[in-house]
């Protein structure tokens, strides 16, 4: 089946009638199936010595229950929530009419643990998405996940899961990365992705207990670690940029998941005055830095803008649309967390018809080449 | 061009009153703190060779960025680091009713006796050489620490009520966040003699790395990224309840601009509603506390070439009192006065430029 073709959502939101969407970020909880499929030396080395997430703060802090979930998403025969890709499948894709759906499974395990455990963890997590998750209905999309400490091994697993299914629709990097994004030791990664035809996503992906959540330590409480997720990007996106990736490659395409996009404007005035006074530093750079975010760079829409007045969000969207990226935001639900997002209550119904449309469903389709299915 | 270059262009653009709240100097070496040190500092200077603390890191002598070229001295004093300079390039020729000199003087870390020993040498040093040179200036203090709040809170209490004196100079990369609670002698300092806390770009970071994923390697790619040190602070101040801990206490943020904040704090406002629970002490929306105890200084203003866009992320601001003009002297981020001035309301205008920072600063009606 094609995406979308017998998706109904279970009933109709006002001002949605007819949007099909999809969901460019929905986690699911591999658990302990994941030992199925790792070999026995490190479903072992786990039983021995475990994954060994470094205990900075967290065990004290207040989470919002086990991985953020919702506790609704728990399945009827119990375990997490997104581990049954059944209950999944009704409470996400029926309940929306959902067409397709990308998996990005929050797994990674490094700078602490052995080279040979995290990759064996990522390679194990996307046969698992294979097998299981696209074997259980043909909306769902997954990411590849890699680990940045061994770059050349993530080229290959890249090459190996693009040969395996055209399914996996992207290639999943951390935002914690050891040195920032943009650093040569990654580029292996990047050219692997471009020569596949595939975008790179950065999302949250585990490391974040290993590393200091911000540039100046650590927080103390669980609403300012969630809610500072945005603060990585601006650092993400400038390394990218200034280490020259986009002029090395000039295909990449970039997509920034949860990290949300109301600063992405203010961040094009100030890059772009930086490189007028400071440009002697770095001849290299073909273009103004603005001509590559606009580009190579996608965003996702959860955490919702929710601004004080009503009104702001049309002011902001306009804006953001008006300095070139009207055809760059894209839905994600982050299901099954606890701030999750309904594709059809998290945005103004006001919005006109076709921004609605892109929002939801046309901007994804056109990057990773779904077919769209829009009843009218 | 940005800055009023000459006395007629900010008349022109300008004709009210203006207070500069950011206007940096610098020790012209360590040898000018000498009067100001015990013999042992200075033998311990001597010995090593020592240069003084370096800015290098933060502000690239070369760099046109760090200074403006036309601020350049032909002579090769340190740029910024007299009065006469001061005067001529700020005070006189924007006819500056106040100018808040802010010294990134960066003595925290280190041995802890010569940092405490170096804050108070330095402040001296502008209590003397600077405040009683001209009736318009004033300074931020500066202090040893970070990781030393006692001894910051001693400084607070020693220079603090010296006449001139109107903040305390908080580098944003204090290597823990300012929400920390042990922080909470600083800003009880601060509130018992009055003074803004005024954190600014610069400090060590006790060692550090300024980002989640390491050190950037360009400095151009570390400057455009430094709003994410800034949202940090204020995550975590905001998080932490310091300003319900501390209830009349006022902050500055120098050098952070300002074009982030209405996204960021309606990220603050949005998570509030899910997880207000785990902070109870956040009994109103974030934004409302943040009108309530923090401003932002202009610099760099990073506001496009669009006067209307400026003006709409200056709209969801909410509030005509946050912004505080600032030169960043001598700093060149490409700002422009017309473009400041064209995107504020004709209401808004006299604050910007002169009344909001009175007020933040308790300052008077006029400095001469």
């Amino acid at each position: 089946m094609t995406p979308g073709v017998l998706a109904t959502p279970a009933r109709v939101w006002p001002g949605f009638e007819g949007i099909r969407p999809i969901d460019c970020d929905m986690h699911n909880q591999p658990t302990s199936r994941l030992a199925d499929f790792m070999t026995s030396r490190w479903r072992d080395y786990l039983q021995l010595v475990g994954r060994r997430a470094y205990p900075q703060g967290t065990p004290l802090r207040l989470a919002a229950r086990p991985m953020a979930q919702r506790m609704d998403t728990v399945p009827p025969g119990g375990g997490m929530g997104g581990s049954d890709p059944d209950f999944s499948r009704q409470q996400l894709l029926d309940e929306y009419g959902i067409t397709a759906a990308v998996i990005g499974t929050i797994n990674a395990s490094c700078g602490n643990s052995p080279v040979g455990l995290q990759v064996e963890v990522a390679r194990a997590t996307n046969d698992y998405n294979r097998e299981i998750w696209f074997a259980a209905d043909p909306r769902w999309r997954s990411s590849i996940n890699t680990m940045p400490t061994d770059p050349s091994w993530s080229a290959a697993e890249i090459a190996r899961c693009h040969g395996l299914s055209s399914r996996y629709v992207q290639v999943y990097m951390d935002t914690h990365t050891e040195r920032p994004a943009g650093d040569p030791m990654y580029w292996p990664i990047y050219e692997a992705a471009v020569e596949h035809g595939l975008p790179v996503a950065f999302h949250l992906n585990g490391l974040s207990g290993n590393h200091q959540s911000s540039g100046v330590g650590e927080y103390t409480f669980y609403y300012e670690v969630r809610t500072s997720l945005t603060a990585y990007a601006q650092p993400l996106v400038s390394s990218l940029i200034f280490e020259g990736v986009f002029d090395q490659f000039p295909a990449l395409k970039v997509i920034l998941v949860e990290l949300e996009w109301t600063w992405v404007v203010p961040m094009i005035w100030r890059m772009d005055a930086a490189w007028r006074t400071m440009r002697a530093e770095l001849p290299s750079l073909f273009r103004e830095p603005s001509d590559y975010l606009r580009e190579h760079f996608w965003f996702t829409t959860q955490p919702a803008l929710d601004p004080e007045h009503p009104e702001q969000f049309y002011e902001a969207y306009s804006q953001f649309e008006r300095n070139g990226f009207g055809d760059r935001l894209m839905f994600a639900s982050d299901y099954p967390h606890w701030d999750m997002d309904s594709p059809f209550d998290s945005m103004p119904a006001g919005l006109p018809r076709a921004t609605k449309e892109r929002i939801l469903a046309g901007n994804a389709a056109a990057l990773y080449g779904l077919e769209q299915a829009v009843q009218r | 061009m940005s800055l009023p270059l000459t006395a007629e262009h900010r008349r022109k653009v300008w004709d009210g009153s203006i207070v500069d709240v950011d206007v940096n100097i610098e020790v012209p070496g360590i040898e000018a703190l000498f009067p100001y040190l015990e013999g042992v500092w200075i033998q311990h200077i001597r010995e090593q060779q020592w240069p003084g603390p370096s800015t290098q890191y933060f502000y690239p002598s070369n760099m046109p960025s760090s200074v403006r070229d036309e601020w350049r001295t032909p002579d090769g004093q340190v740029a910024a680091s007299s009065v006469g300079l001061v005067r001529e390039h700020i005070l006189d020729r924007l006819d500056v009713d106040y100018a808040i000199l802010n010294c990134h003087f960066p003595v925290d870390g280190g041995p802890p006796d010569f940092s405490v020993a170096l804050a108070r040498a330095a402040n001296d040093w502008l209590l003397n050489e600077w405040l009683s040179a001209d009736s318009r200036l004033r300074a931020s203090l500066i202090l040893p620490g970070p990781n030393d709040p006692a001894a910051m809170a001693a400084e607070i209490d020693r220079a603090g009520p010296r006449p001139g004196f109107v903040q305390a100079f908080l580098p944003a990369r204090s290597g823990k966040l300012y929400g920390k609670r042990l922080y909470w002698p600083v800003f009880e300092a601060l509130e018992r003699n009055d003074l803004v806390g005024g954190i600014h770009i610069g400090g060590g970071n006790d060692g550090l790395p300024p980002t989640s994923s390491g050190w950037p390697s360009w400095y151009v790619e570390e400057y455009v990224a430094e709003v994410q040190v800034f949202e940090s602070q204020l995550i975590s101040l905001l998080g932490e309840g310091t300003f319900q801990k501390f209830p009349r206490l006022r902050l500055a943020f120098l050098g952070s601009g300002f074009t982030w904040v209405p996204g960021w704090m309606w990220n603050l406002d949005r998570n509030w509603k899910g997880i207000r629970r785990e902070v109870p002490w956040l009994k109103r929306r974030p934004f409302e506390v943040v009108r309530d105890h923090v401003r932002f200084c202009t610099a760099p203003m990073d506001g496009g070439s669009i006067a209307e866009e400026l003006a709409l992320t200056i709209k969801w601001l909410g509030s005509d009192d946050l912004l505080m003009y600032g030169t960043e002297y001598p700093r060149d981020h490409g700002d422009s006065l017309d473009l400041l001035i064209g995107s504020l309301i004709e209401d808004m205008r006299a604050k910007v430029m002169s009344e909001n920072a009175r007020d933040w600063y308790r300052l008077g009606s006029r400095g001469r």
